[in-house]
């Protein structure tokens, strides 16, 4: 059908105008996930603020147990206040990392991510570096708060010296649970798709397995207490800390710990990243 | 076509059965099977073990009890929540039903799969380490008895978390039951030392049993209660 | 006068300070009605409280005489199809469909023949046995509508029912929808695809930031909104014998020809058509084409929530 030769046309200007500013490249956008991830975990009271404020209370009441405890008890009240920072953590644990994927693969999240210049690698490293953020703020702060605190209370300038190596522990120990805390629980929640099971998963393992392994080793075989992520980071800060442990309780070893640490976390490291890329690959949600 | 009004016990006849159906699909059924056989597994690692009998148990036991905590929030409420926490509430609410059968067909046709799991664990891990744990029948049974309650009242507590937080129910339940259960209740009032009272280690410290009983009952009744009241004013 | 089906009274819906609809007030006595109304306008809402799903934070809903929230007997009457598709993936259509119109109140023996009816009535027959998380977007609103008229409900709530289906499946939905009408059952429909809702039924609701703008019959409301004259389209042998008729009336405020073709735009489309047949029966005017653009749906929705158009059409019976 020919146009007619007197047609009319128009286009109104309705104030839309494309973006001609700078663009970021695409390797970029894990640290766009990354800053989304802390973002969700802020915006509500319960999921992370909660946890804070208790490992807030946390510090400050193990700071005033510094002030008044002598220089020698100072290291061992670190090492045993940084075991209650694990209560927030597990709590964030429960509230936000172990059903963030599965949240994902239930909205359909995943189609829009991987519809955009998004890979799966940078989904898991934007995933990790904001969890990680997260669970840092509780495990690796207030334990480092501590040390400050141990140090700034120091009676003599030597004293201060000799809290270094402390700080030293608390942060390598709290750098360790917080890549725990974070890798595992995310990789429950990419191997199941749906949130409440991801969530027993989780729950089911930190809480009974682990807790039966520990019971366990205490009776039979010692290191096998190290598969309990508390005793293994216990194990780590008091014996990195060359600080005597309260009780006479059989408690893993250094090495046992640290591997079994190592072990778990990395292997959810890659079973988390392994599952992204196979969800990314795979359908991104129901057909149409 | 004649259609009739549903009787409430037809109702949760009909919605139990279906809720049990869709459980048998579910890999919930499997994720709580794999942790009713975490304190199988805690027997055979005790089954050789030279400790006295009372502490063997006690291990055994507390991975029973910290296993019976998460499996009714994994039934109960993942199903719940899937009914009235999700959009398909729509589904049943928009029936010739009160939606308190709901609730009640949940609790009476899910909480026996619950306690039929815990009960064959607590069994089989009772078999095979009563030697090294010097347990007898009447250790089973008690323990049996502790697994009833608490499957009811931990079931019944995560009914209530989900009615009352339909979105996030299940979190709140087990975080509770995992993390404050034990500060926070008392004693006698939550769910996991409602189990403890029928341990060995409990009976041995003089807990009163009838007082574990009726914290059970009060929980159980308390809980669904609300949850009851509650569940008409869920939009 | 008979007993109104649906009775609105005065009702407002709000989501804590978000507010669903205000100060509505409507009776439906039967028939198909289209709801309409742009993206968050209180349709789905109206639905919902019509269903019995929700309660009025004021007023009164009233469904065969009672509280639809509070009363089983009046939601076994009702068929509800939500907006949203989510549903049981692990369970087929058939025991889905089967399963819900057990709760409606079908006897347990009859269900399953009452879920495939309803099952094939939509298409599904072929793929029920299959579960639903199997399904497309289509196939599982085709499930969610069987759900719907399983138990033969009097009222049927449909909300966006033909969203994700495709063309032929909507024509039959459709007329499956008019025949389900004819049988006397009363439906409540809303979508966005206009022409969708005027293949069923002219009886129209529109709803606008949470009131209802305009109800009643299509063309008369078109009627009602006089400050947008009719627009007439009309293809004759004799355009300019015909315009100049047209332009000599008063009613008509605007002309245009073009080639054979003439655009007019009339206040009184009635008086208009008047003249366009005397031309014919005096000046033997041929007239091949006659049409009028804007007396259809899409028009009157346009006009009624367009800025600067705030204004109630009602027509009372």
């Amino acid at each position: 059908m020919s146009q007619p030769t007197n047609s009319r046309g128009e286009i109104h200007d309705l104030g839309y105008a494309r973006y001609a500013g700078p663009r970021r490249p695409p390797s970029a956008s894990w640290q766009v996930i990354a800053r989304q991830q802390i973002a969700f975990a802020w915006a509500t009271w319960w999921r992370w603020k909660l946890a804070l404020g208790f490992a807030v209370v946390t510090t400050a009441i193990g700071a005033a147990i510094l002030y008044f405890v002598p220089g020698g008890g100072a290291d061992r009240t670190i090492a045993m206040t940084t075991a209650f920072y694990r209560l927030p953590a597990f709590i964030v644990t429960m509230t936000l990392t172990s059903t963030l994927v599965a949240r994902d693969v239930e909205t359909g999240a995943f189609g829009f991510y991987f519809s955009r210049p998004v890979r799966p690698i940078d989904y898991v490293l934007g995933k990790l570096v904001g969890n990680f953020g997260v669970m840092a703020s509780l495990l690796v702060a207030g334990p480092l708060l501590l040390s400050l605190v141990r140090m700034a209370v120091a009676e003599s300038w030597s004293a201060t010296q000799a809290a270094l190596p402390m700080m030293g522990v608390t942060l390598l120990v709290g750098v360790v649970a917080a890549l725990f805390f974070t890798a595992v629980p995310l990789a429950m929640s990419a191997l199941l798709g749906r949130r409440w099971l991801a969530l027993g998963l989780w729950a089911g393992y930190y809480v009974p397995l682990t807790t039966m392994l520990a019971v366990m080793g205490s009776l039979r075989w010692t290191p096998l207490m190290a598969a309990d992520p508390p005793h293994a980071l216990n194990a780590l800060a008091f014996r990195l800390g060359g600080i005597k442990f309260p009780s006479n309780d059989p408690h893993p070893s250094l090495e046992a710990s640290g591997i079994a640490l190592a072990v778990v976390t990395l292997a959810a490291l890659v079973a988390f990243a392994a599952m992204v890329m196979r969800r990314g690959s795979s359908s991104v949600g129901a057909s149409s | 076509m004649t259609t009739t009004m549903l009787d409430s016990r037809t109702a949760i006849d009909a919605i139990g059965r279906m809720s049990l159906t869709r459980l048998a699909r579910s890999k919930a059924l499997w994720i709580s099977a794999a942790l009713a056989a975490l304190p199988v597994l805690a027997a055979l690692l005790i089954s050789g073990s030279t400790k006295a009998p009372a502490t063997n148990w006690n291990m055994v036991h507390l991975t029973l009890r910290l296993t019976i905590l998460i499996i009714p929030p994994l039934i109960v409420g993942s199903s719940l929540a899937d009914d009235i926490g999700e959009k398909s509430a729509a589904y049943l609410w928009s029936r010739a039903l009160p939606r308190w059968v709901i609730v009640a067909a949940k609790v009476i046709y899910l909480v026996p799969v619950i306690f039929a799991l815990a009960a064959v664990s607590a069994t089989l891990a009772w078999v095979i380490a009563r030697d090294a744990a010097g347990v007898d029948v009447v250790d089973l049974g008690r323990t049996l008895v502790g697994i009833a309650a608490t499957s009811l009242a931990a079931s019944a507590l995560t009914v209530m978390a989900i009615v009352l937080a339909p979105r996030f129910g299940v979190v709140i339940a087990l975080c509770w039951l995992l993390t404050l259960d034990v500060a926070l209740g008392g004693r006698a009032m939550g769910a996991r030392v409602i189990a403890t009272s029928f341990s060995i280690a409990a009976l041995a410290e003089g807990r009163d049993v009838a007082v574990a009983l009726v914290s059970a009952a009060v929980i159980t009744i308390g809980c669904l209660a609300v949850a009851l009241k509650r569940i008409d004013r869920i939009e | 006068m008979t007993a109104p089906i649906v009775r609105v009274t005065r009702c407002s819906k709000w989501y804590g300070p978000v507010l669903g609809i205000s100060d509505i007030s409507w009776t439906l006595t039967g028939g198909v009605i289209g709801l309409l109304g742009p993206n968050g306008a209180g349709k789905s809402t109206l639905m919902k409280l019509a269903a019995g799903l929700i309660r009025p934070s004021r007023g009164t809903v009233e469904v065969f005489g009672q509280a639809p929230a509070d009363s089983p007997e009046a939601r076994r009457r009702i068929g509800y199809s939500p907006e949203h598709e989510s549903s049981y993936d692990d369970l087929t259509g058939r025991e889905f469909v089967r399963f819900l119109a057990h709760l409606a109140g079908v006897p347990k023996q009859d269900a399953d023949g009452a879920a495939v009816t309803a099952l094939d009535a939509m298409g599904m027959r072929g793929a029920m046995d299959r579960k639903i998380g199997g399904y497309s977007k289509g196939m599982r609103q085709r499930t969610k509508l069987a759900a719907t008229i399983a138990h033969d409900p009097d009222l049927l709530i449909l909300d966006e029912p033909l969203t994700g289906v495709d063309p032929i499946a909507r024509a039959e939905i459709i007329d499956r929808i008019r025949k389900i009408a004819a049988t006397g059952k009363c439906v409540i429909v809303s979508s966005h695809v206009l022409y969708e809702i005027e293949a069923l039924t002219q009886t129209i609701l529109v709803i606008y930031r949470g009131q209802v703008l305009a109800d009643g019959d299509l063309f008369a409301i078109r009627r009602l909104i006089d400050h947008r004259p009719h627009r007439i389209r009309i293809v004759c042998d004799q355009p300019r014998v015909l315009a100049a008729r047209l332009g000599a009336a008063a009613h008509v405020t605007k002309v245009e020809v073009e080639g054979t073709t003439i655009a007019a735009e009339t206040n009184n489309p009635d008086a208009c058509y008047d003249v366009i047949g005397e031309a014919v029966t005096d000046a033997g005017v041929k007239v091949e084409e006659l049409t009028s653009p804007d007396n259809n749906l899409g028009a009157v929705f346009e006009y009624l929530t367009s800025d600067g158009n705030r204004h109630r059409a009602r027509i009372t019976e």
